[in-house]
């Protein structure tokens, strides 16, 4: 802070007068800027013996100093679903200057090792985890500013008073990983002398008092010291798949309900996903042994070979394919039945929570 | 002999004029909180090394009549800085009507009794709607005393 005191001149209030009007245009979204010389002048009027005496001015002037506080919010609301071997999954941070000045910021990335993340216990760590900012400000009620780039800058650059930017933090996922760990990641922002565009700079540190040359510091952002940590992360989701195969024996069997020469046997496998994440590209493949025939065109089976209901909806064929005449690309190769190689398009998804069944017949040789 | 008597009269007056029998200082100060020895929480005024927006300044006018003759119809007009907003009920002066202006010093009255436009509406004056401060001392000054101004402020 420096103060002034004394009598003033003409030029010298004309001076303030200025520099008042110049203020008075400047935004206050968060407060006088810092730097700003707040001069207040006193006029005394008089007279002596009825003769009036000429004016007297007084000025005091103080710079104001910096307000240093901002926020550290993550922008997702959970934990961001990874599955084990996926790459450059992300989520977000949003770093708000609530000071009266624009400023810096210093960035650090640290794993965490132990703890908890978003109220769960931390039990991983993701591969290759880095950050970057967005090249622009982030704009709250519009456009929110462009997406982080892997090569982005590693520092906040001047950013201004009443603004925001976007951290994004990155990280693979081994493929040794199970369903339900996580890895907690924190971000840690220091505060950081703005004034040069393009370079980062040094932590602020608190003011000193009487130095009335420099802005001072003053923290007061909320976990204080110009610091602000936040921890947002991952946690491994997995398809949970079980698989049952069962048999029933359903006609040629003389009343025996065994599964004897002439009998018609119906296999029944379902794939129960019993995980919050959905199994995509599920194939199923199931051996005939040499000693049975598959029924062909069951009429149960809405006129296929093969009966598939994805939890309750039956699957239709697709279209031929392999050139047999049965109108249906689930076939019976070699031998093998194989279903979802080449079922629909984009094969099977068994969606979290939901159940895959698949039917066939066979008829027993007989002798 | 007569115009020997004006021109000591001419040097005298201006003798007295640069003389400025009246001399005023300015004082910035903001407010703290402390605890004193008894462990209870008490304010003081110290020097305004740091202010950052969202604090109280406190400005003392202090104008001491260093002359030989008593000072008349004494009036200390204080603008308002940009960037502080008047703290209702703070301006204070012994002796002295205090009044503000809403129109940048055009024109003065008691606070209760202006009255702003606003939206084609008009309202009673509030505090953040003052420009200007001014005391005018009811009696005179007289040589060697010394009187004061106060009031306080919010840095926006």
């Amino acid at each position: 802070m420096k103060v002034v005191n004394g009598n003033t001149g003409l030029m010298l209030r004309l001076g303030m007068t200025i520099a008042a009007l110049m203020l008075g245009q400047q935004a206050m979204a968060v407060g006088t800027p810092a730097g700003t010389s707040i001069d207040n002048t006193v006029n005394v009027d008089y007279e002596v013996d009825g003769i009036n005496q000429t004016d007297l001015t007084s000025t005091v002037s103080f710079v104001v100093d910096r307000r240093v506080d901002f926020t550290l919010t993550p922008l997702g609301g959970a934990l961001v679903d990874v599955i084990p071997g996926a790459n450059d999954r992300f989520f977000d941070l949003l770093l708000t200057n609530t000071s009266n000045s624009p400023l810096d910021f210093n960035l650090l990335l640290t794993q965490l090792a132990g703890g908890t993340v978003r109220g769960v216990a931390d039990t991983a760590d993701m591969n290759a985890a880095e950050y970057a900012v967005s090249a622009g400000i982030f704009v709250d009620a519009g456009t929110p500013g462009p997406d982080p780039l892997q090569s982005g800058p590693q520092y906040v650059d001047e950013l201004p008073a009443d603004a925001a930017i976007r951290i994004r933090v990155w990280g693979d996922a081994d493929l040794a990983l199970t369903n339900g760990l996580v890895a907690g990641i924190q971000i840690d922002a220091t505060a950081a002398e703005p004034g040069v565009g393009g370079t980062e700079g040094v932590p602020l540190v608190d003011g000193v008092a009487n130095d009335d040359l420099t802005i001072q510091n003053v923290f007061a952002n909320a976990a204080g010291g110009g610091v602000e940590d936040e921890t947002d992360g991952f946690i491994v989701v997995t398809a949970n798949l079980l698989v049952t195969k069962i048999y029933d024996v359903i006609a040629g069997d003389l009343g025996s309900g065994l599964p004897i020469p002439g009998a018609t046997v119906e296999y029944t496998v379902t794939v129960v996903n019993s995980n919050v994440t959905a199994a995509d590209n599920v194939v199923i493949t199931d051996s005939i042994d040499g000693d049975v025939t598959l029924d062909l065109n069951v009429a149960d089976y809405t006129g296929n070979d093969i009966d598939v209901v994805n939890d309750v909806t039956t699957l239709a064929c697709d279209v031929e394919i392999n050139g047999d005449g049965d109108g249906c690309d689930r076939d019976v190769v070699s031998g093998v039945i194989s279903v979802g190689a080449a079922d629909l398009v984009g094969g099977i998804t068994v969606a979290a929570g939901t159940t895959l069944t698949i039917r066939y017949r066979v008829t027993i040789a007989t002798p | 002999m007569k115009i020997l008597t004006s021109l000591i009269l001419i040097l005298a007056a201006v003798a007295a004029a640069a003389q400025e029998p009246l001399e005023v200082q300015t004082v910035v100060q903001k407010q703290e909180t402390f605890v004193n020895d008894a462990g209870e929480t008490e304010r003081r005024l110290v020097a305004a090394d740091v202010v950052v927006p969202g604090e109280r300044v406190f400005y003392t006018i202090t104008f001491t009549n260093s002359g030989d003759e008593p000072a008349d119809n004494v009036v200390i007009t204080n603008p308002i800085a940009a960037g502080l907003v008047y703290i209702d009920g703070t301006a204070f002066g012994p002796g002295a009507d205090i009044q503000f202006s809403v129109d940048d010093g055009r024109s003065f009255a008691a606070a209760d009794t202006l009255t702003v436009t606003e939206d084609g509406q008009s309202r009673a004056a509030q505090a953040s709607d003052f420009t200007h401060i001014r005391w005018v001392m009811r009696s005179e000054l007289a040589a060697g005393a010394q009187a004061t101004a106060r009031f306080a402020a919010i840095l926006e």
